[in-house]
């Protein structure tokens, strides 16, 4: 176990090296001098020069990337605004939790919906309710999330005066972003719940339990239930992804001061070190949680060790 | 029309008769013969051919230019002379939303070549050559997949800035992982067959056996994935643009004519309602058509 775990941290290692270096590359492509930028338009040249030197950007650019790396690794050093000459660590910290919240929040009610769905798309398999129940699931995972967000801000904001359009002074503001977001991924989650409940009902011991004289439901809900769901928390590594993502986008149409939010007003504000620090800090904290999840799974249960192990490249074949 | 039919001549009708039935067991035949039964796909099909007619003839669709600001008819509700309503500049938002379509469909067919033409080749690549070619590029999507990727794509659109160009190339990367993970899926799929193994037997060169063998053979899997990052783009896009990290105004893309009516949402929906409602539609109809394609191409994969 030990060593799986060791192992899997390691490998984190070349990714996150990696994933620096892409966001270090993009800061290349701006047009415009960061020095200026910093100074601005009343600066000398020789002031600019002068930041120039004190900022490294006349090192080579291997040198640069090092002292990049070294920054962020000894003093959590993701570059400063332009804006506020704060710390960009500093300013997404506080936001990190209102995200944070919005995402599993999200995850929470497409999960929950999803395995309902699920539960009752694979009982009632081939029947109206199935076909139903995937049409449905697959038109919120079809359309964008900021589309479903406007028309239900069209319905319950200013129809129903029920929720509020923008905000989260209230826990009512959260509702909105959380239901959109949560929306898209159930169909994942239900046509994964359908087709393990659909393997598990097949398996012996269901039917050992209906013939010990199990109720359904009592066959249902523990006997079948609990197994088919092990598939389903797996996926939710892979879904949390896509919930930020959708977290990005929602911040910003609900007006919610998220890390998405930042970003996108950093980037209309062309405020580049915030908008690739606060990329890279998500794409830290994203790939640190999958991990964990990876990792908590194997504890939970240790026969995946050897599917997520040997199954990353046997998946890969076959998928 | 009666005619003589001569033997001879009945002989040769029958021969081709004969060919026509061979021909039409094609595995291409077969999967549309599928897809035909799945009445959703038939929908979707429809609506997507109905989008592509609609993108064509544009200019003859739309009553109105859609740049043509006209101060007299500004914010109107939908009316005869305007259906959809106009905006705040005047514009007429049918003929935004027409032109849109065209924008919409063609920026996000750019965007999917793209990302076949970079991660699809490097997916394709690593899935015939193998060994450490397939581990190094598929390390390296690791890395681009870190990223989520929406945030991949806003992050270029940032630094590059808004625009048509800009928007396919972000959209591109932000693509690429998944891209070369499915085409090299879909190559692998074939790489063991016995067919592949009997023409390296018989020293067919690398370049022909990737392009004669290999992915015509690959192709069913690829057009599904093709046909779901259309659908995938327009929903970047949209998404991207109507947070204003995408394309630049004037630009009729239906994600940039919501952002415009986003400050009247309040006094004037029906200025968001029509837009909103061809993006539904629009990704809907990629999905369902997607899905049967997929059903009908490949049925064990379900």
């Amino acid at each position: 176990m030990l060593k799986y775990v060791l192992k899997r941290i390691l490998l984190l290692i070349p990714i996150l090296l990696g994933v620096s270096a892409i966001i270090f590359g993009l800061k290349a492509v701006p047009p415009g001098d960061p020095a200026r930028q910093i100074l601005g338009n009343t600066a000398t040249e020789e002031q600019v020069e002068a930041k120039r030197e004190e900022l490294g950007l006349n090192d080579p650019v291997l040198v640069q990337y090092g002292n990049y790396i070294k920054g962020i690794v000894t003093r959590g050093d993701f570059g400063v605004s332009y804006r506020t000459n704060e710390p960009v660590l500093s300013e997404i910290l506080p936001r990190l939790k209102t995200s944070a919240v919005i995402t599993l929040g999200a995850v929470a009610i497409g999960a929950f919906i999803g395995v309902l769905l699920g539960i009752i798309s694979a009982l009632k398999k081939y029947t109206w309710a199935d076909s139903l129940v995937l049409v449905i699931s697959m038109f919120f995972q079809s359309v964008p999330e900021f589309v479903v967000a406007l028309v239900l801000i069209m319905i319950f904001a200013v129809s129903l005066h029920l929720l509020p359009a923008s905000g989260i002074e209230s826990a009512a503001g959260y509702i909105m972003p959380m239901l959109c977001i949560g929306l898209s991924s159930v169909a994942s989650y239900t046509r994964i719940t359908r087709s393990s409940m659909l393997e598990v009902l097949g398996e012996e011991y269901i039917r050992t339990a209906r013939a010990k004289g199990q109720t359904e439901k009592n066959i249902t809900l523990h006997h079948a239930l609990r197994n088919a769901l092990i598939p389903v928390a797996q996926s939710i590594g892979t879904n949390l992804g896509t919930a930020i993502g959708g977290a990005m986008v929602l911040e910003t149409v609900f007006g919610v001061p998220g890390v998405g939010k930042y970003i996108t007003d950093s980037i209309t504000q062309r405020n580049y070190p915030s908008v690739l620090g606060g990329a890279l800090i998500v794409a830290i904290v994203l790939t640190v949680i999958n991990l964990i999840v990876d990792i908590s799974f194997v504890v939970i249960d240790p026969r995946l060790k050897t599917t997520i192990i040997g199954g990353k490249a046997r998946k890969k074949k076959v998928a | 029309m009666a005619k003589m039919m001569t033997p001879a001549m009945e002989k040769i009708e029958k021969k081709k008769a004969k060919r026509k039935r061979v021909r039409r067991s094609t595995p291409g035949y077969e999967a549309w013969k599928r897809f035909k039964r799945n009445k959703t796909a038939i929908i979707g099909l429809v609506i997507v051919c109905l989008l592509i007619l609609v993108a064509i003839f544009a200019p003859l669709l739309a009553p109105f230019d859609y740049t043509a600001q006209d101060y007299s008819a500004m914010m109107q509700k939908p009316s005869a002379a305007h259906w959809f309503g106009t905006d705040a500049y005047g514009r007429d938002i049918l003929s935004r939303v027409i032109y849109g379509t065209r924008y919409s469909l063609l920026i996000a067919l750019f965007c999917t070549i793209a990302a076949l033409f970079t991660g699809g080749l490097l997916g394709i690549i690593a899935g015939y050559f193998g060994g450490v070619v397939d581990t190094i590029i598929m390390r390296i999507m690791d890395i681009f997949q870190a990223i989520p990727m929406i945030m991949m794509a806003m992050c270029i659109v940032a630094v590059l800035r808004n625009g048509i160009p800009q928007l396919v190339i972000a959209v591109m990367f932000a693509s690429m992982p998944t891209m070369a993970r499915n085409n090299r899926a879909a190559i692998l799929r074939v790489r063991g067959s016995d067919y592949i193994e009997s023409s390296e037997a018989i020293g067919v060169g690398q370049f022909a056996m990737i392009l004669k063998h290999m992915i015509p053979n690959a192709m069913g899997v690829m057009i599904i994935y093709f046909v779901g990052f259309l659908a995938v783009s327009i929903m970047l896009m949209s998404s991207m643009s109507y947070i204003g990290v995408g394309l630049a105004a004037p630009t009729p893309e239906w994600g940039l004519i919501l952002n415009d009516g986003k400050s009247y949402i309040m006094s004037s929906p029906y200025m968001m309602i029509f837009p909103a409602l061809m993006i539904m539609i629009t990704c809907f109809a990629f999905n369902l058509m997607g899905d049967g394609l997929r059903d009908a191409f490949d049925p064990k994969m379900k």
